[in-house]
């Protein structure tokens, strides 16, 4: 049943379903025929089901290690454990290109499901039906996955340890489901184009798509750079690649998307904004594919490149940003109202937050593109690393988290929450004595200082908000929990953010590390504590012999802690070398330990980290994942309200 | 009109950046634009002044000056690098038009000296960048690298990666030719 | 360039072993790189974390391995230590390395839309704010009425609003059957619709078969080479030995064996150009497909002997391509088709070959009609016919052997060439030919002790044989023994043999004063000694 072949064949049904999916609803538009557009929701059914059945095909002709399949051959092997098998499917250009397709098909059922049938909805599946289609050609005609061998080989090649590796297998899936899912919102921004009706319920179904790809991005990029840090082996967790740059780009974009479709959706401000915001988004995440996928930059973790393929994405990108850009350019005007907001409103909030990211967005575009214009321009290679985004982007992020603290307090139109003023003069007095504390009395760099200043800053804001809105020393707390769930998931959404803070912060300014040749018997200090290096004792993996460091740590007591091993791996039918750093992770900290050359005699060199607070950084991240589902939940009863104009709405608190 | 006009801005923004990545790609995929190439720091500007032992008598140093009498080649080589074995053929055409100062960089004298024995010695001198210093003065990256400079000194022209026959061919005889012809 | 080398390995079809490439693991700075002085350490950690390096991705010198990282980071301790400053540090680096070492990008006339880009979107974007703010203050707030009017949907024809209207079933199943039926369509174009699926348990005894097989092959060929060298081992004279080790070493890539041999093989037979040409095309692929100069060499050294050497004539077709001499390329190969028997299995790789050399030249060719209808060899038949077979070998020896006897007996001094001949008899198996071409060598050189020598060792060893007329040996053993001892008297080797053809003559007395003088020579406790004196103990008997 589940035979490549047959899998190749959904594939190439659901490229036909999809072009039969624009012709007919579009068909039904233009002529104003229900019996047509009622075809739109049955075809994206039937598309997403092929489209599952042709990747549950591919997948299972790697559990099976089917190496008349090309794919299978040159990317797995009978040895590899199962679960590398599995994920071994979409470790690759052609595999995670299908997987991009499936989360499409996932999101277009999904959509189908949960909104109810409307001119909208046709639309929008129509425009997804066309991403869809793009996708599925670029796959069939340049990257198939279904390519077979004939005969084949008796076992397959992918036996790299290297790509053996669970962060590495899991997150590209989240990831993809944050890029996919910004799909739906730049469906519903078209859509919305040419109805010309970017209505209060076209807010509300955008912004459960946004909330939803943007929590998933949020994970996706988080699980990406905690891959790094305990993968990559200097203890990095962000580098301002190319790559992560592509994704992060998207993320701004959404992040923005998401604060300004509230706007929309409650005071119906910034509808042009917004929609300009939700072609951005996935539009980015498609410069994202085509910068991972063409070669046109160069990254540390990207798929083996084909500039063919470029081309292709060219087009993709061209159509899918191109395109919608143009009708924005048209339609836009007729969408723009004035506005009827005091300067100290929730709307002014609003927008500051979507000036900062948007700017951000744009810092971090251009400090990836602007080397390869240069280049074509000029002919002068230029890198643009870390210290430029930390001297432009850190700095305006800055700005952000000023109004951050402030925004959540103001209410629509004009003034602020009851409990501001008091949050406010909280968090404010006590960030100015901190600062001069700090300034004063400790050796850290003014940026340093700053970054703590802006956590408190905000940590205190909301901390001031919550405790001042929910009056716990008063009676009657049970009613005032009940707060809306956005406001539940705003806040926690917003506290990941000073967890995130504080985790980059302290593990950036009190890193303790030591770099040391050592042998057995060596003590190593490494800031309070202390490190005894037993040796190195030769171990042997299923498939792999390491050279394991004995590590014992002790704390300032004395105390033994814990052993740390990290390791030396040497893939001998590979004949590959990786090392594998021991991490000790505790709320507090990390201990991080990498093993490096040496011998018994010569010793053993070994770094050695402590990174104070590090794992606070993918809390963070997680806490304003789960924010942002937090958000989608809605009281059932609300939902009748969709076709009825409603009131101005005056926020009860 | 200018409200509306200004919703033209993103697409603008748009065809700049789809047409900065069209060209790049274009160029990529045509080979003229390479991705690992980078230009060198020194065209254009006078030769690092470098002295190194020989390699053919230790006590001797061989050293690249400012001002020569003809223009010359520096290669800088090594016998564990594949890539040098390579172009060999194109070093011994090249050698008979203009001298070559090779450098051995990073490589034990005995291994350079069978290096040469095995794919022929087209070099004038050659000496012993044993710690890759001198190449760390000119900018090397990586081996095989060489460099083009004229009589007074002026590096005019950096080569990273083996010499195939298009590049002999295309950028180096003419090069040298137009530069002997001036005398 | 891989293209023609493919091309060459079709040809020859010898398998070559492929490098693994170890990828390193990742570590960066190590304790011995560090400087003792804590401050300047930090200094220079710091400079590390703002240079780039340069042959990796996206990484600084501080978090790569790679070796320029290495000395990037010992070049940057070495400044720091006699004394430079920071931008002392940096600016020398970005001398030499140019602005794409430096992580951060210095602002100049080509950085700044990169730095001023940030700071414009920063003040554009609060510019427009600002001015949006103003505007809003000059419009009164909108009223209640307008808001709601956009805020409601537009009413929307009743046919299209009417939920889960159903389709026309007709329709519906036309645009089914049209779907399928394209997709099928488009599925036998695009895939292996023949082809089932082939799960690896389902393939157990394919697979098993195929191992057993490739296992059987690599053992064969293992065995072609253990015997091929114990051959040599036994008769280091023997060229055909050497070639074939040379053939059993290139199937297996053992480059350097199979160079080793053919070199061997070359200098038994002298010159010979069928060796040669081996040779040339040996390193051509021991070169990675580029015809280095010691190829070169021998490729116009064949050629001037033989201007219709195939192998040497694809070889020099070769080296023009590399040059760019894509006309050369044309002619050579051009010529190789054209002397080349029709069913010549290089012809197919020769043909393509010569297109693309065609192409990059500008020159059409013009297709003869009996070239298009050849069959085109498949692959297994190419690179069974491309061995020679040993008949082949040893026609091809016999030719030389005939060709150079001839010249020989015209110029009866070229004492080297009797040497040749001798040898080549020897491949042929013809031992008295070859110790006849021999002694007219030792006649044609006397005063070569060397040879004579050699001579004497020959005609020891066919004596011991017992195959040979003893008397005619012994007669022409003696005419050598004279000219040897003219040139030495005392060498030992020589002294050997006179004392050893002396007994055999039967003369003990001749014999013991030879070999009492040759004692004499040699260290009296060495195990030759103890022999010598042994046979001379039985002389005495």
């Amino acid at each position: 049943m589940l035979s490549p072949e047959f899998g190749h064949f959904c594939l190439v049904l659901a490229l036909v379903v999809s072009v039969v999916q624009i012709i007919l609803p579009m068909a039904g538009i233009l002529r104003d025929d229900a019996r047509l557009t009622y075809f739109a929701e049955p075809l994206q059914l039937i598309a997403s089901a092929a489209i599952f059945i042709s990747f549950a095909s591919l997948v299972y002709a790697f559990v099976v290690s089917d190496f008349s399949v090309q794919l299978v051959a040159s990317h797995s092997h009978s040895l590899k454990p199962m679960i590398y098998k599995v994920t071994g499917s979409w470790g690759n250009h052609e595999g995670s290109l299908l997987l991009w397709i499936v989360i499409l098909g996932l999101f277009g059922m999904l959509f189908v499901f949960r909104e109810a049938t409307s001119r909208l909805k046709t639309l929008t599946l129509m425009v997804m039906g066309g991403i869809t289609l793009a996708f599925l050609a670029f796959s069939l005609f340049t990257s198939n996955p279904f390519t077979r061998l004939s005969p084949a080989p008796p076992d397959g090649r992918g036996l790299n340890p290297v790509l053996q590796d669970i962060g590495l297998a899991l997150h590209p899936p989240m990831l993809y489901l944050g890029y996919v899912g910004l799909s739906v919102a730049f469906a519903l921004a078209i859509a919305g184009l040419i109805t010309g009706q970017v209505t209060r319920s076209w807010a509300r179904i955008t912004r459960f798509w946004v909330a939803l790809a943007w929590s998933a991005l949020t994970a996706g990029i988080a699980l990406g750079s905690w891959w790094a840090y305990y993968e990559l082996g200097w203890g990095g967790w962000w580098f301002w690649d190319p790559v992560e740059n592509a994704s992060l780009m998207p993320w701004l974009a959404a992040t923005a998307l998401l604060h300004s479709v509230i706007v929309v959706e409650k005071r119906q401000q910034m509808v042009s904004w917004t929609l300009l915001m939700a072609i951005t988004a996935f539009s980015l995440s498609l410069v994202g594919t085509f910068i991972v996928r063409s070669g046109l930059l160069t990254s540390v973790h990207s798929f083996a490149s084909d500039p063919a393929r470029g081309i292709f994405i060219l087009f993709i990108l061209l159509g899918a940003v191109g395109l919608p850009l143009f009708l924005y350019a048209l339609r836009a005007g007729s969408l723009t109202k004035g506005s009827d907001y005091a300067l100290l409103s929730r709307e002014t909030g609003l927008i500051i937050n979507n000036y900062i990211l948007v700017v951000s967005t744009f810092i971090v575009l251009i400090g990836t593109f602007y080397p390869l214009a240069l280049e074509l321009f000029t002919g002068a290679k230029i890198t643009v690393g870390a210290p430029y985004f930390d001297a432009t982007f850190n700095p305006v992020m800055g700005i952000g988290i000023v109004f951050m603290a402030i925004g959540p307090l103001t209410v629509w139109r004009r003034g602020m929450v009851g409990s501001a003023r008091p949050a406010l003069l909280l968090s404010g007095s006590v960030t100015i004595i901190a600062a001069v504390i700090l300034l004063v009395g400790s050796g850290l760099s003014v940026a340093g200082i700053a970054g703590i200043a802006l956590t408190f800053w905000l940590a205190l804001s909301i901390g001031g908000d919550m405790l001042f809105r929910l009056r716990p020393w008063q009676a009657g707390i049970g009613a005032r929990l009940r707060l809306p769930a956005t406001q539940w998931g705003m806040w926690l959404a917003h506290f990941g953010m000073v967890i995130f803070l504080t985790g980059a912060l302290a593990s950036a300014l009190f890193e303790q590390e030591n770099v040391v040749r050592v042998s057995k018997g060596a003590e190593i200090a490494l800031g309070h504590e202390t490190l005894i290096f037993d040796g190195v004792e030769e171990r042997i993996g299923p498939n792999y012999v390491t050279e394991t460091a004995l590590l014992r740590l002790f704390d300032r007591d004395g105390n033994l802690k814990d052993g740390l091993y990290p390791e030396k791996r040497f893939y001998p039918a590979e004949r590959q070398t990786t090392t594998e750093a021991a991490i000790r992770t505790r709320l507090s900290g990390d201990h991080y330990a990498v093993l490096g050359d040496g011998s018994a005699e010569s010793g053993y060199t070994l770094r050695l980290y402590h990174k104070p607070l590090v794992s606070w950084i993918w809390f963070g991240a997680v806490m304003m994942a789960i924010g942002g589902l937090i958000a989608l939940y809605r009281r059932p009863q609300k939902a009748q309200r969709v076709m009825q104009p409603e009131q101005v709405p005056k926020e009860a608190e | 009109m200018a409200r509306s006009l200004t919703h033209f801005l993103p697409l603008l923004l748009f065809v700049c950046f789809a047409s900065i990545a069209s060209v790049a790609l274009i160029m990529t995929l045509s080979g003229e634009r390479k991705l690992s190439e980078l230009p060198s720091a020194l065209i254009g500007k006078p030769v690092p002044v470098t002295e190194l032992p020989s390699l053919s008598n230790p006590q001797a140093f061989i050293k690249i000056e400012a001002t020569t009498a003809t223009p010359y080649l520096v290669n800088f080589f090594a016998s564990w690098c594949a890539p040098c074995r390579a172009e060999a053929p194109a070093l011994a055409i090249l050698g008979k038009q203009i001298d070559i100062i090779g450098v051995a960089y990073k490589d034990k004298p005995e291994d350079s000296r069978k290096f040469l024995a095995d794919f022929g010695n087209p070099y004038r001198a050659i000496g012993i960048d044993n710690d890759g210093a001198a190449g760390l003065n000119w900018g090397v990256y990586g081996v095989p690298e060489t460099y083009l400079i004229s009589k007074d000194g002026i590096i005019l022209k950096r080569h990273a990666g083996p010499i195939d026959g298009d590049i002999l061919r295309d950028e180096f005889l003419p090069l040298i030719r137009s530069l002997q012809d001036r005398e | 360039m891989m293209r023609y080398f493919n091309a060459l390995i079709l040809i020859l079809l010898v398998g070559m072993s492929l490098q693994t490439l170890s990828v390193p693991a990742a570590f960066a700075i190590t304790a011995e790189e560090q400087l003792a002085d804590p401050e300047l350490e930090a200094r220079a950690r710091d400079l590390s974390k703002q240079l780039r390096c340069l042959v990796c991705q996206n990484q600084s010198i501080d978090d790569s391995d790679a070796d320029l990282a290495k000395d990037l980071r010992a070049e940057v301790r070495k400044q720091l230590l006699s004394g430079a400053d920071d931008q002392t540090i940096m600016a020398d680096l970005q001398e030499k390395y140019g602005d794409y070492v430096l992580l951060n990008p210095p602002v100049s006339v080509a950085t700044i839309g990169l730095w001023a880009t940030p700071i414009l979107a920063l003040l554009i974007g609060g510019g427009l704010i600002v001015l949006n703010r103003r505007r809003v203050k000059q419009s009164p707030p909108q009223s209640a009425q307008d808001l709601s009017e956009n805020t409601a949907e537009k009413p929307v024809s009743v046919k299209t609003m009417h939920a889960g209207t159903p389709g026309t079933p007709i329709l519906a199943i036309t645009a089914s059957f049209c779907i399928i039926a394209a997709g099928a369509i488009y599925w036998f174009v695009l895939g292996s619709p023949s082809l089932p699926s082939q799960p690896l348990s389902q393939r157990a005894s394919e697979i098993s078969q195929d191992a057993s097989q490739a296992e059987a092959l690599l053992a064969e060929k293992q065995k072609a080479y253990t015997a091929a060298k114990d051959a040599t081992l036994r008769a280091p004279e023997n060229i055909g030995s050497w070639l074939e080790l040379a053939l059993a070493a290139a199937e297996l890539g053992r480059m350097d064996d199979e160079l080793n041999a053919l070199r061997t093989a070359l200098s038994l037979t002298g010159e010979d150009a069928g060796i040669k040409s081996m040779l040339a095309e040996a390193l051509t692929r021991s070169a990675e497909g580029q015809v280095i100069p010691e190829a070169r060499q021998l490729i116009a050294e064949v050629l001037a002997e033989n201007g219709r050497e195939p192998r040497a004539l694809f070889l020099s077709g070769l080296a023009a391509m590399e040059d760019g001499a894509y006309k050369r390329a044309v002619d050579n190969w051009r010529y190789l088709i054209e002397i080349s028997p029709s069913d010549a299995p290089w012809l197919v790789v020769v043909r393509k070959n010569l297109q693309e050399a065609a192409d990059r030249a500008g020159i059409e060719l013009k297709t003869d009609s009996d070239s298009s209808n050849l069959p085109v060899l498949s692959q297994e038949s190419l690179s069974a016919a491309a061995e020679m077979s040993p008949e082949e070998r040893l026609e091809m020896i016999e030719g030389m052997v005939v060709r150079l006897r001839e010249r020989l007996e015209n110029a009866p001094s070229d004492s080297a060439g009797w040497q040749r001949l001798a040898r080549a008899y020897t491949v042929l198996g013809q031992p008295e030919e070859a110790l006849k071409a021999l002694v007219s060598a030792s006649e044609a050189a006397p005063g070569d002790l060397k040879l004579q020598l050699a001579v004497l060792e020959q005609l020891m060893l066919a004596g011991q044989a017992g195959d040979r007329s003893q008397t005619s040996d012994q007669a022409l053993a003696n005419e050598v023994l004279v000219r040897a001892l003219a040139v030495n008297a005392e060498h030992p080797e020589l002294l050997f043999f006179a004392g050893h053809f002396a007994r055999q003559e039967g003369d003990k007395d001749k014999a013991r004063f030879y070999w009492v003088k040759l004692l004499d020579t040699i260290p009296q406790t060495s195990e030759t000694a103890r022999l010598l004196q042994a046979e001379l103990d039985k002389l005495a008997r």
